[in-house]
């Protein structure tokens, strides 16, 4: 029913095996809190409870004893990789479920390139699904896949993290209705803003491949794998590049669905042609889960059937990006820890939304931590517009949540994403500093 | 037919039939063709044509390292674009065929070659 990982991909379910192990065996070796290693990804004594124990972390003091070192930053990004494993697990099925229950042509003829109706819609979905930063990868390889277009995409990426129904309430009840109201607005905001933004790029270059490093190869209908087929034959010869009166005459519509589809691709000159396809992607083409049958009409449990094998496929397709974003976490964890930071941004005279922004993007703050964690910076003296920014910043953007968005994302969408999210997070706080 | 067909040939390019999901599955493939399947569409095409055809696996790379074009084609279009019929390097037709529909592009490209 599966089909089996290559040689790469054994080597990085070995890896996650080993980090997932380790952690559980820390946990039980030292008599630590098994429940705050899955709330929180914290190794903690137990017992601690109350805004603290989402806070309190072992210490892995910094020496110039490197294996030392070494060894603290592969057991807490270990730790990491516990808390995030179920959301991996349930993004995978969600991303799973899209990819088999969603047509890609449907919504691409529904949607287009999304617009200000499809973007608010994805940003309010985004809202109300509880995902944290990392946990949204595989979703976004299943809606790209889906066919979604890249502005809801990308809404849907900023808003699941920064906002959604009990981080509302807990800002609310920690720091109050106003805080709370702002970060409301303020990811409406940045979700609309990069959305929107994108939207306008997608419709002017259209070629998703240009756009997206995933092997994209959606079940296309009958008739447009026809033409498919008949547009490779044509170009698979000298000369390799064709305009589109050479290629289908009065057929462009159905060339840019291809090239949408991530099949076509063309030059400056107005040329279409093959995109290189790497050598890879060969062995993926040839599981079931990029091209089945092409046809859709599967029974309901037929679906259920194909979609645990899509989140399996995707599993293994994006465990590397998973394995690097927790050695980074960890990495964070042990050289800039929480506490560090707090003392760092907490004194008046750093008190700036700039440097809060800064600083959220760097370190590590998985949803839900950042609350406890701001309260402690709001005590050591930080201003509301700075909090409200590092609010936003901390859930949504994260090193780790970009290494892994870089196997999705080619650099330019990446450099997009996080320049305008960060500029976003640093207007919403100065805005709110008015106030 | 056409003396002078032999020096064209026809290349059949598939991949052993595979059943990813398992036999019974209705999800998922089968991907590639049967043995059967080949030999049936290599027959036709010989006997109605009077061309020789050559039969490659495009998953052995033995078999692809002149096909350039051709994995390329398959490494775009994937599975559902086999068996991709050529006659030298040039691509006939994509997906599975009937063989009377394979024969027919077939004629029709090697009368443009002159041959028939």
């Amino acid at each position: 029913m599966f089909r089996s990982p290559n040689r790469k991909e054994t080597v990085y379910l070995v890896l996650i095996f080993l980090f997932y192990a380790s952690a559980l065996i820390y946990v039980y070796g030292n008599n630590l809190s098994a429940s705050s290693i899955f709330k929180y990804g914290l190794f903690q004594p137990k017992g601690i409870e109350g805004d603290e124990a989402r806070l309190a972390e072992i210490e892995t003091p910094l020496s110039w004893n490197v294996p030392k070192v070494v060894w603290s930053i592969y057991i807490k990004g270990s730790a990491v990789l516990v808390e995030l494993f179920q959301y991996w697990i349930v993004g995978m099925l969600i991303a799973a479920s899209l990819v088999v229950f969603v047509p890609w042509q449907k919504i691409k003829e529904k949607m287009g390139y999304g617009g200000f109706g499809s973007n608010f819609l994805a940003t309010t979905a985004g809202a109300v699904i509880p995902i944290c930063s990392c946990g949204i990868v595989p979703v976004l390889a299943g809606m790209v896949e889906a066919g979604i277009p890249l502005g809801p995409t990308m809404a849907f990426l900023i808003a699941a993290p920064m906002l959604n129904v009990p981080a509302v309430f807990i800002t609310a009840g920690v720091l109050g209705w106003k805080l709370a109201l702002g970060r409301i607005l303020g990811t409406f905001f940045i979700a609309l803003m990069v959305g929107g933004v994108l939207t306008r790029w997608q419709r002017k270059e259209r070629f998703l491949r240009r756009f997206v490093k995933l092997s994209i190869a959606p079940n296309l209908s009958p008739e447009l794998q026809k033409f498919a087929f008949k547009v490779g034959m044509a170009l698979s010869k000298n000369p390799k590049k064709l305009p589109t009166e050479k290629l289908a005459p009065g057929e462009e519509e159905k060339l840019f669905m291809l090239g949408e589809a991530g099949i076509l691709d063309r030059d400056k000159e107005d040329l279409w042609f093959l995109p290189a396809v790497k050598e890879a992607s060969a062995g993926a083409t040839a599981a079931c889960f990029v091209l089945p049958t092409g046809d859709m009409r599967l029974s309901f449990t037929q679906r259920i059937k194909k979609m645990v094998q899509t989140a399996w496929d995707f599993f293994l397709q994006l465990n590397y990006y998973l394995i690097l974003a927790v050695i980074i976490a960890g990495a964070i964890k042990v050289l800039i820890p929480t506490k560090t930071v707090v003392s760092l941004v907490g004194g008046k005279h750093l008190n700036s939304v700039l440097i809060a922004s800064f600083i959220a993007v760097l370190a590590y703050v998985c949803t839900y931590v950042e609350v406890p964690t701001a309260l402690a910076l709001i005590q050591k003296g930080m201003g509301g517009g700075a909090t409200l920014s590092y609010l936003l910043g901390g859930p949504g953007l994260s090193l780790p949540s970009i290494v892994m968005l870089s196997g999705v994302f080619k650099p330019k969408v990446l450099a997009l994403y996080v320049g305008l999210s960060f500029i976003g997070c640093v207007v919403v706080g100065y805005v709110f500093n008015l106030f | 037919m056409s003396q002078s067909s032999d020096h064209k040939l026809v290349r059949l390019f598939t991949m052993p039939q595979q059943f990813p999901c398992g036999p019974a599955a209705a999800c998922c493939g089968p991907v590639g063709q049967s043995t059967e399947e080949i030999q049936r569409l290599k027959e036709s095409i010989e006997k109605e044509l009077s061309v020789p055809v050559e039969v490659r696996n495009v998953t052995k790379g033995e078999d692809m390292r002149d096909f350039r074009p051709i994995s390329g084609l398959f490494r775009s279009f994937g599975p559902m674009s086999l068996p991709i019929i050529a006659i030298e390097d040039e691509v006939v037709s994509m997906g599975n065929p009937a063989p009377e529909e394979a024969v027919a592009a077939l004629r029709e490209k090697l009368r443009e070659f002159g041959i028939l």
